[in-house]
């Protein structure tokens, strides 16, 4: 630590709009949020250029609209939450990076965290708006609880012109990138959506006064299913391991849990194995669904796994099968492996070979294996793909087969009496992708949530502004942390 | 092509003080003259919300954000000769400005004390980064990011990503 001694730092920044902020919010108020507009005169948000109002934004200037672009997003989650005390984001808009393939759109986070806050847990970190709201007082006066920033230079030369902000308020952003939704997704994380607890090695922040560090307060709702402990049980390794546990670990927080069956559609994708040759690939697993062909049934089709083979290995199904891989897939499920062309070649050229469905393995590794894109309207049967490590199992078990029997038998189904985004026990799962992808891990809802929910780590374009139920489970997690 | 280094105390005078310095910085050309420097928006111009209000920093504010990257490697804008106009970098100089940085720190530096609670400040490697890319579809990718050091780290390593939205292959 670089400050051993701890100390009450003061603020010397107690100017007259700051102290103004301290006063009570609005008698219809939930909570009030404060936007601290944190640029220099002619630029970012008070950058003069004259622009047409768009999508509902009023604004003349492009400086008037960034604002209200910003007014508008924090007053949906001002209208959401409920605290007495003002939340205040520093906000300026900045030249971030670009390159010429990607661009950060904006940044933000919490400034500060607190531990041993009056009706929090003990010995437990939590965001600086949160504490301030369990406290019922501003703990630094003059101090911003939230820090964001965004990106100056989209829309100029600085970055490429694909990368441009739809400063609307009315969601209709078509190619631009929808400044609103980012807003309420970053500000998410400031009020608390997130654990300060590292995903990669499992450490614990720590302020210097113990050697473990204390848990953030996500952690006490973070549960391995796995091995039935919350992260706030695990050691730094339990927890690294459970951060790429896919799937594995959920959120059991009960207002959360009870609001998913409302937000979450019935209906998860699933592949079993079973058969008598199955041995130790018997099982469920995780599958990823395809946009083209015969959608999966509750029901489900079965048929024995044969893989399509070139040369006595797995092959890509990219050209019309032999009559070798005809006699092998035909009233079967095919096993292809992924590459070299289009999904639905593959599933194209299985389903004339007479394959009632087909299996795509992955050819990279990583976990969750994501959906099969593509269209082809001729084609009738259903697909999955599975991962590379699943893939790689299962064909242990073909190597036994006949030429068109394997004795491992494959079931695609739907199971109906799952949430999308949710295990069994209906409690929702928490994205951790294997290997663990930097920051996009543990402090978002997985990516198998349907709809799609406001905190996973992909900001999808079908979004709603909304941060409640029967919208989106935002609002629910942070209830259950507190708020 | 011509790189300059400009620290992120230029950067909190803004786009118009990046485009100076950039445009100085290009052989041949001719400074010129600096905009008139424009009033700050006036928050009673703005839209008017029941839960949410807008303030002006004080210049102290204005000061700390300005301070909040003097340690950093600052920001690298990227000229092209044949215009002399700012470009976006390349992936592979986007890459190399990220190595450059300073690893995700530990040290958590201020900490508080006010009755029974105890803080600790935060820095940039505990925010969330949104970032975009353009896959090889031409579709766009939007993510958040954390547990980076910077946001400059943040884009780097969400570009370097594999693409698991194109489905195609």
């Amino acid at each position: 630590m670089k400050n051993n001694k701890m100390k009450l730092r003061l603020v010397a920044l107690a100017a007259a709009s700051l102290g103004a902020l301290a006063a009570a919010p609005a008698a219809q108020a939930a909570a009030t949020l404060v936007i601290v507009n944190g640029n220099a005169a002619g630029v970012g948000f008070n950058d003069p250029t004259p622009v047409a109002p768009v999508g509902g934004n009023p604004g003349t200037t492009l400086g008037q609209q960034r604002l209200n672009a910003f007014l508008h997003a924090a007053n949906i989650w001002g209208a959401t939450l409920n605290s007495t005390v003002p939340i205040n984001i520093l906000a300026t808009f900045e030249p971030l990076a670009c390159s010429a393939t990607g661009a950060t759109l904006g940044s933000a986070g919490a400034t500060n965290i607190w531990r041993e806050v009056i009706g929090g847990k003990p010995a437990t970190w939590y965001s600086a708006a949160l504490s301030e709201k369990l406290e019922g007082a501003d703990l630094i006066p003059g101090t911003a609880d939230i820090r964001a920033r965004f990106n100056v230079n989209l829309g100029t030369a600085a970055c490429p012109a694909a990368f441009f902000w739809y400063l609307g308020l009315d969601n209709n952003h078509g190619a631009g990138l929808d400044l609103v939704a980012v807003l309420l997704h970053e500000f998410g994380h400031g009020l608390g959506f997130q654990t300060f607890t590292s995903g990669t090695t499992g450490a614990q922040i720590s302020d210097g006064t113990n050697a473990t560090g204390y848990p953030s307060v996500w952690d006490h709702f973070l549960l391995d299913n796995s091995n039935n402990l919350h992260w706030t049980d695990m050691t730094n390794a339990q927890r690294a391991a459970s951060a790429i546990n896919t799937r594995k670990l959920v959120w059991d927080g009960a207002l959360v849990t009870a609001a998913a069956p409302g937000v979450l559609a019935p209906g998860v994708p699933l592949l079993k194995v079973s058969g008598p040759a199955a041995g130790a690939t018997a099982g469920q697993y995780i599958v990823g669904r395809a946009a083209f062909g015969a959608a999966l049934s509750s029901a489900g089709v079965s048929g024995d796994i044969m893989p399509v083979t070139v040369n006595n290995t797995v092959g890509d199904a990219c050209v019309p099968l032999s009559a070798a891989e005809k006699l092998a897939v035909n009233g079967n499920i095919a096993l292809i492996n992924r590459g070299v062309c289009g999904f639905t070649i593959k599933v194209k050229n299985a389903q004339d070979a007479g394959a009632k469905a087909v299996i795509i393995a992955d050819n990279v590794a990583g976990s969750p294996p994501p959906d099969l894109g593509g269209a082809d309207p001729t084609i009738t049967i259903p697909s999955v793909r599975i991962t590379l490590a699943d893939g790689n199992l299962i064909r242990t078990a073909l190597t036994r087969r006949s030429r068109n029997k394997s004795g491992v038998v494959a079931t695609l189904a739907v199971d109906g009496s799952q949430l999308n985004g949710a295990d069994a026990f209906g409690r929702v799962q928490v994205y951790t992708p294997n290997p663990f992808i930097g920051g996009s891990s543990v402090s978002h809802y997985d990516v198998g949530a349907f709809p799609n929910l406001l905190m996973e780590p992909n900001i999808n374009a079908d979004l709603t502004h909304s941060v409640v139920t029967p919208q989106d489970l935002t609002y629910k997690l942070l209830q259950d942390i507190g708020w | 092509m011509k790189r300059i280094n400009i620290t992120y105390l230029a950067t909190a005078a803004g786009v118009a003080s990046v485009l100076a310095i950039a445009a100085l910085a290009t052989a041949g050309k001719k400074a010129e003259a600096p905009k008139p420097v424009a009033a700050v928006t006036e928050p009673s111009t703005l839209m008017k919300f029941a839960n949410v209000r807008v303030v002006n920093a004080t210049p102290e504010q204005l000061a700390m954000v300005a301070n909040e990257h003097k340690s950093s490697a600052g920001l690298t804008a990227w000229v092209d000769p044949a215009t002399g106009g700012l470009r976006a970098a390349t992936p592979d100089e986007l890459a190399a400005q990220a190595a450059a940085e300073p690893a995700q720190t530990t040290d958590l530096g201020e900490t508080y004390a006010v009755g029974n609670a105890r803080g600790v400040a935060l820095d940039e490697s505990h925010m969330a980064h949104a970032v975009v890319r353009v896959n090889a579809d031409g579709k766009l990718e939007q993510a958040c990011v954390e547990d980076q050091p910077s946001e400059v780290a943040a884009l780097a390593k969400f570009a370097n990503a594999p693409e698991v939205d194109s489905h195609e292959k």
